[in-house]
């Protein structure tokens, strides 16, 4: 997509230009900031690649992970932290230890919501309903699977409400369609719902009945495809109500997030980290 | 206005610094619903190798790791190179696709006394690349983590044809005893072994049972006509091979040819 990435590039530096002065003037209030934090894609990468790795010698790992978490906290007094889904699956630590490990990390790391992922499903749904249950302090955020005839029926949050602050946050997430994707027997009972409509209805519900200022999206559905299938690009567009959109599945690295414009033509940034643990994702939301 | 410790501004590179620094400063200030809500935009933080580690997960993670290093480090074979995995082909794809037909292959010519025509994989299975060195049971389970099996599969020539179009429609795939030309009109010829294709016939194809149960669209295998289940993991048949080939030939071969090849480049279909 170099068209948009050129025009977010230009426009950056048109918009740097304009707003450095102000910018820099103004002393930030950080009352009224929020810093959202977001991996996806994790693939149970809890060590670093192995140093003579040929694409990423050294990076990644929870534990340069949480340093970098720590500093952005230390300088932020209302961060969230999210995921977008695909904890699993990557690594021996997966196959050995079952996901214990990667969602006793995601508790100290203070994770906020995830998502679930099409790998999530891995060890099947029994398997992942017990790891729920027993081990992840944070809920698990999903509004277009219909899990109701599935070992996770009420395990799976169609929205979260946080309060930062002042602020009112409302999350929701959504997952990609398993045909094709999650074997059949890992799956099964699980009914995959339109993500626009889905989607659409919990922005309105966080929007209008719970009165959120801000509506965020863990998305599984992938940052954009050449085909007509569902993406984060086509999400974003197709609905309103949503301040960000948090991605993953593609493993898409974005040099910063994508300014899109919704159906109201207002803007909803769409980001994702990467994968693996390589990048922290921030999205920084002021109100002023 | 927040900023970058020193060790955060080492690592990121200096087009992300060039770009991302007036990212940052600008403030996306439209507004979306919420009375005067600014967006900015902030370039992801990198966990470069020279971050500094937290003590408290390195301590928490440390019994995990011992138990994992007790079977992960033991080095199973020798490459002089990395293994990428890539489209149309590549490497990787190249050295799995054929450790996936060798096993087929001298199981099938055993149990019916017939050769296996072809091996096909997903590349979306290959979850990173294999480096140059010692390779051992750790960077195995790093490109293969999943518990997929092998499977071989007695297809129908038009089967054979569908599966052939959908290698070709998903801008190529890892393949052994396959070798297909697209031209310019994504019109293709394809060899098994050293025959064209021909759809009359049968083809016997050895995949991972997660393809096998329509995993990446493959449905062809759906109508598979004869099934043997060899019940071995992916991973312990790449171990095992490239255990074999470093003990045959002191190394893994290289295996760097095109085996899907496309004249418009440009055209191949992104997946």
């Amino acid at each position: 997509m170099p068209t948009r990435r050129q025009f977010l590039r230009n426009s950056a530096w048109l918009a740097g230009g304009l707003l450095l002065t102000p910018e820099a003037l103004m002393a930030n209030d950080k009352t009224s900031s929020l810093m959202i934090l977001h991996t996806n894609d994790f693939h149970s990468r809890l060590d670093p690649f192995p140093d003579n790795h040929p694409k990423y010698p050294g990076q990644g790992g929870i534990a340069k992970l949480k340093t970098l978490m720590d500093e952005v906290r230390s300088q932020n007094d209302y961060c969230l932290l999210l995921d977008s889904g695909d904890v699993f699956q990557g690594t021996p630590y997966f196959n050995r230890f079952g996901g214990v490990p990667e969602f006793t990390w995601m508790n100290m790391a203070g994770y906020e919501a995830s998502t679930l992922g099409n790998h999530d499903f891995d060890m099947g749904m029994e398997h992942l309903a017990a790891l729920i249950q027993n081990h992840a302090k944070f809920p698990f955020l999903n509004c277009n699977y219909n899990v109701e005839a599935t070992p996770l029926k009420d395990l799976i949050k169609k929205r979260l409400v946080v309060r930062k602050g002042k602020l009112k946050i409302g999350i929701t997430g959504v997952g990609v369609n398993p045909e094709g994707l999650i074997p059949q027997h890992l799956c099964k009972g699980l009914l995959y719902q339109d993500p626009v409509a889905k989607v659409q209805e919990q922005a309105d519900i966080l929007r209008k009945r719970e009165g959120c200022d801000v509506v965020i999206v863990l998305s599984h559905l992938g940052h954009e495809y050449p085909s007509n299938q569902i993406s984060d690009v086509k999400l974003a567009a197709a609905t309103h109500g949503i301040n960000v959109i948090l991605g993953a599945h593609t493993h898409t690295f974005l040099e910063a997030p994508l300014g899109l414009t919704n159906k109201m033509g207002e803007t909803v940034l769409v980001n994702q980290a990467g994968w693996a643990g390589l990048r922290l994702g921030r999205i920084q939301l002021d109100f002023k | 206005m927040y900023h970058f410790s020193q060790n955060c501004r080492k690592c990121v590179n200096l087009y992300v610094v060039r770009c991302g620094f007036l990212l940052m400063l600008s403030v996306l200030a439209l507004s979306c619903g919420v009375k005067n809500l600014h967006y900015k935009a902030l370039w992801p933080l990198n966990t470069a190798a020279d971050i500094r580690p937290d003590s408290t997960m390195s301590r928490f993670l440390k019994p995990y790791r011992d138990t994992l290093l007790q079977f992960t480090t033991t080095v199973v074979g020798k490459t002089d190179t990395g293994y990428f995995p890539e489209r149309p082909s590549g490497n990787l794809g190249n050295l799995c696709a054929d450790l996936t037909f060798a096993y087929a292959d001298s199981l099938l010519k055993k149990r019916i006394g017939l050769p296996l025509d072809a091996a096909v994989l997903n590349l979306g299975g290959l979850r990173t690349a294999l480096p140059s060195g010692s390779i051992t049971v750790g960077n195995l389970y790093e490109v293969m983590p999943f518990e997929n099996t092998e499977v071989l599969l007695k297809i129908s020539g038009g089967a054979m044809d569908s599966l052939l179009r959908h290698i070709v429609k998903r801008g190529g795939e890892p393949v052994s005893g396959l070798k297909i030309e697209v031209n310019e009109k994504q019109e293709f010829i394809a060899w098994i072994g050293n025959n064209r294709f021909d759809s009359r016939r049968d083809y016997w194809i050895a995949t991972s049972d997660y393809l096998m149960n329509g995993g990446d669209g493959y449905n062809m295998f759906r109508g598979a006509l004869e099934m043997i289940a060899t019940e071995k993991t992916m991973r312990g048949i790449f171990t095992e091979g490239i255990r074999a080939e470093t003990a045959k030939y002191g190394i893994v071969r290289k295996r760097t040819e095109r085996r899907i090849v496309y004249a418009n480049e440009a055209a191949i279909p992104k997946k």
